[in-house]
């Protein structure tokens, strides 16, 4: 059912094509094998220690600076989507496009692969980022949950991405130019073109990449050394949040799992948190039945965060901590699972999935998410939900350590 | 205007789509006072009916018959609220266990069979629905964005002329009883007609719609409405004033008015609002972060409805003479004939290309067709052959009419600044 096609160049740069004539579009993102969490590194045996911020800092750069001038301006001005987004582990880059695909994708390759670096423009760059970091400051969850990433992880996960204003003012071209040759290489890249793009993409990226120049260095990423436990078990949050709610994550350690099996997993806890914790569960019931809580329980699920571990969290509005605490967490420890919700949330999940295959960018996307998420590389098609079973959820379901939560509350007196 | 509208159902053919929408839209004229109670009938009709009287029991009866999405939304377009219930079904083929039958009865007994006891809705969910609406509020502002903008509006719109304001919100909220939320239904529901739109797969469109016909029966085959969708704001006198916050920027607040509105001046306010903020152009940010480097962001609107235009951009408190000369520049800057054209060839080349990248998405053609329909919407394409035949002198003496009304300097609190 997919046209996806997968190419490895020579130079180690992946490319991701799923070709449609039929549409006026096209989508091209470049992903760069590197982000927020990449601040520490070795270059030729020589560690290499910065600031968190940098691969923000660097994303806004070469967008702004680009060989061509401020390239999310130009693009705009050329009616072509463009935008940039930096995360833990990647900086993205793409464009999309109705008209002048190729023109416009050189120019997103040589904002990526063909940079200039001058301190007068690195200094001009700061200021925006800096009004960046203000403004995302004034929201106030962000202490929240940044006070909830500390009590599970050792390392350095929530809120680590803009970094703090008085490091960018300090940062000089040589830290972006140390990052960028580090991480800015074919073979940390993929590129990943949907829609309708021209037939012979292939050589053009080829010729292309042939005119870029990478500095010749080694380079080794420093491993994440993750504890297996929460780092704080129940941690009490003050802030100016004015509700009272608690937050409880489950560290779940998924590194004997095979890829295929996490991405089931993903699937399978589609259903289980659903059934039991959605607004058709019985749990939900009771807790407004029995006026524990006014809202439905919000529950998250975060597959890819530090090393290979799986965060669930649930966050409740109520007052009755313990009680409803206690009620999460044993529902959480006794799935129910049931034939006839499993067999209705599969027959959801077919009609859904028949649905997203009329949008192409579905498909490259989850063909993407598998990939970065769990090195897997397919599209999860009709079949492959109609074969998943309460059988195989279950066996997974006991590879699986649900023991290990962090629970912080925000308690308001009125 | 009074509008005569069909109450035939309305069918669009997809091609190529593996689901059906059935929209049903009823229309009223809008009272801020009835706010609330629309607030509060739409999530009881979207969590129970007299069959599924709790919402764990809906929300499991949506997913076993395998509806895709069932919801009730609104919109306030000046004097106008539209109310719309929405289902989204598959197609009926595509799976076995899938009755359509049972959705549009599902559907027909959530907006016709409300869970009721003694001509109210429940007092219990109508209790638990305004107690979380009231807890929701806890938090406000949550954002510096929010409190900008609520602040704002307290000052341009002191004499509530507009949307209803927060005070007023809570206060409504607070005194509303079960018996006012029921009337409304009443009035808005159960008293009125609606228009029907179902489009996607029509596969199975004779099933569709002799189900549908035999559920939702009305005995008008044409009703009127009176589609006064402008609220044309007079000119208020200029003030401005400064306030100091507790966040970490800045923000300056700009009101402009559009002296004597008049319908014909739509499309130019549409126009000028583009030419300020849209992507081709985007003038307010291009001279504020692209030439100067002074903000980060900037927000730009503009109502139709209310005749008016909002500038808000977040700044550092020592470039703000340099900000408010610039923004006044911007509009100078498009009376002369070089920028004019340049802006306009730019934003036909994007309506253009607008055009056919909503070809793309199969739902967009349906979904403009039934906005043109219902709120006599401008359409991409309106749009862009009144953008064609624009002039420079009709831009020109626009302009001269919009006017600076309100301004507000926010000062950010002097620990990050």
């Amino acid at each position: 059912m997919s046209n996806i096609k997968q190419i490895n160049l020579d130079n180690g740069l992946k490319i991701v094509l799923n070709r449609d004539n039929k549409k006026h579009h096209v989508h091209a993102t470049i992903i760069v094998n590197a982000g927020a969490n990449n601040n520490e590194f070795y270059v030729n045996n020589k560690k290499v220690i910065q600031p968190y911020g940098v691969a923000h800092f660097l994303e806004h750069y070469l967008i702004e600076r680009s060989i061509y001038g401020n390239l999310s301006n130009i693009f705009s001005k050329d009616y072509v989507n463009s935008n940039g987004y930096t995360s833990n582990d990647r900086t993205v880059y793409f464009i999309d496009t109705v008209h002048d695909f190729k023109e416009n994708f050189i120019k997103l390759l040589n904002l990526v692969n063909n940079p200039k670096f001058d301190e007068e423009s690195v200094e001009l760059t700061k200021k925006p980022i800096v009004a960046e970091i203000n403004r995302k400051n004034d929201n106030k969850n962000i202490a929240f949950m940044d006070c909830v990433f500390k009590s599970v992880f050792k390392t350095k996960y929530f809120n680590i991405g803009l970094g703090n204003p008085d490091d960018i003012l300090n940062m000089n071209i040589n830290t972006l130019k140390d990052f960028y040759d580090a991480f800015y290489r074919p073979e940390n890249q993929m590129i990943i073109l949907t829609g309708n793009f021209p037939k012979n993409i292939v050589s053009l990226i080829k010729k292309e990449y042939a005119n870029f120049n990478y500095k010749k260095i080694k380079v080794k990423r420093v491993p994440i050394i993750e504890n297996d436990k929460v780092i704080k078990k129940r941690s009490i949050y003050s802030g100016e949040l004015k509700e009272s709610f608690f937050n409880i994550t489950y560290k779940i350690n998924l590194s004997k799992l095979t890829p295929l099996e996490k991405n089931k997993l993903d699937y399978y806890f589609g259903y289980l948190l659903q059934t039991n914790f959605g607004e058709e569960s019985k749990l939900f019931n009771y807790l407004i039945q029995n006026k524990l809580s006014l809202y439905a329980i919000d529950y998250n699920f975060n597959p890819k965060t530090v090393g290979d571990y799986l965060l669930i969290s649930f966050v409740c509005y109520t007052n009755e901590f313990d009680k409803v605490i206690k009620l999460i967490n044993d529902k959480f420890n006794n799935l129910e699972i049931e034939d006839k919700t499993f067999t209705t949330w599969k027959n959801q999940s077919i009609i859904g999935n028949i649905n997203n295959f009329e949008k192409i960018n579905w498909i490259t996307d989850n063909f993407i998410n598998n990939v970065l998420l769990y090195n897997l590389y397919q599209v999860d098609d009709v079949n492959f939900i109609k074969n998943l079973n309460i059988k195989e959820c279950k066996t997974l379901l006991n590879k699986i350590d649900k023991s290990n939560y962090s629970i912080v509350k925000n308690i308001y007196n009125k | 205007m009074i509008q005569k509208f069909s109450t035939k159902p309305r069918f669009i053919k997809v091609k190529d789509v593996n689901k059906t929408i059935i929209r049903l839209f009823y229309l009223l004229p809008h009272k801020n006072s009835d706010v609330v109670s629309k607030i509060i009938m739409k999530r009881i009709l979207s969590s129970c009916n007299s069959i599924y009287t709790n919402t764990t029991d809906f929300k499991r009866n949506i997913k076993d018959l395998l509806i895709m999405d069932y919801d009730v939304s609104s919109q306030t377009i000046g004097n106008v609220c539209v109310i719309v219930f929405r289902l989204v079904i598959p197609k009926s083929s595509l799976i076995d266990d899938f009755s359509l039958e049972n959705s549009i009865k599902f559907f027909y007994e959530s907006i016709y069979k409300p869970f009721t006891n003694n001509n109210s809705f429940d007092e219990e969910h109508f209790k638990w629905e305004k107690d979380f609406l009231l807890e929701r509020e806890k938090d406000y502002p949550n954002s510096i964005n929010q409190f900008a903008a609520d602040t704002f509006e307290d000052f341009y719109d002191e004499k509530r002329n507009q949307d209803i304001h927060y005070d007023e919100y809570i206060n409504n909220l607070k005194t509303i009883t079960n018996k006012d939320v029921y009337k409304f239904y009443k009035k808005s529901i159960i008293n009125n007609n609606f228009i029907c739109y179902i489009y996607g797969n029509l596969d199975d469109k004779k099933n569709i719609a002799s189900i549908f016909n035999k559920y939702f029966k009305q005995d008008k085959k044409l009703f009127s409405f009176d589609c006064n969708f402008y609220k044309f704001q007079k000119l208020i006198e200029y003030k401005e004033k400064k306030i100091k916050t507790k966040y970490n920027q800045s923000v300056v607040n700009l009101y402009y008015q559009v002296d004597n509105m008049k319908e014909d001046d739509v499309l130019l306010l549409t126009t000028l609002y583009y030419f300020l903020a849209s992507r081709e152009n985007d003038l307010i940010y291009e001279v504020l972060r692209n030439k100067h480097n002074l903000i980060y962001n900037s927000y730009v609107t503009h109502s139709n409805i209310y005749a008016s235009l909002i500038i808000r951009v977040f700044f550092s408190i020592e470039d703000l003479k340099t900000i408010i000369d610039l923004i006044n520049d911007t509009f100078e800057m498009i009376k002369k004939e070089d920028n004019f054209n340049l802006y306009k060839n730019r934003l036909i080349k994007a309506l253009e290309y607008d055009i056919l990248s909503q070809k793309d998405d199969l739902f967009n053609a349906p979904n403009d067709k039934i906005s043109k329909y219902i709120t006599n919407y401008d359409s991409l394409s309106d749009k862009l052959k009144f953008v064609k035949k624009l002039s420079l002198n009709d831009m020109v003496k626009f302009l001269d009419r919009i006017k600076l009304t309100r301004k507000m300097i926010m000062v950010a609190g002097d620990m990050h600044e």
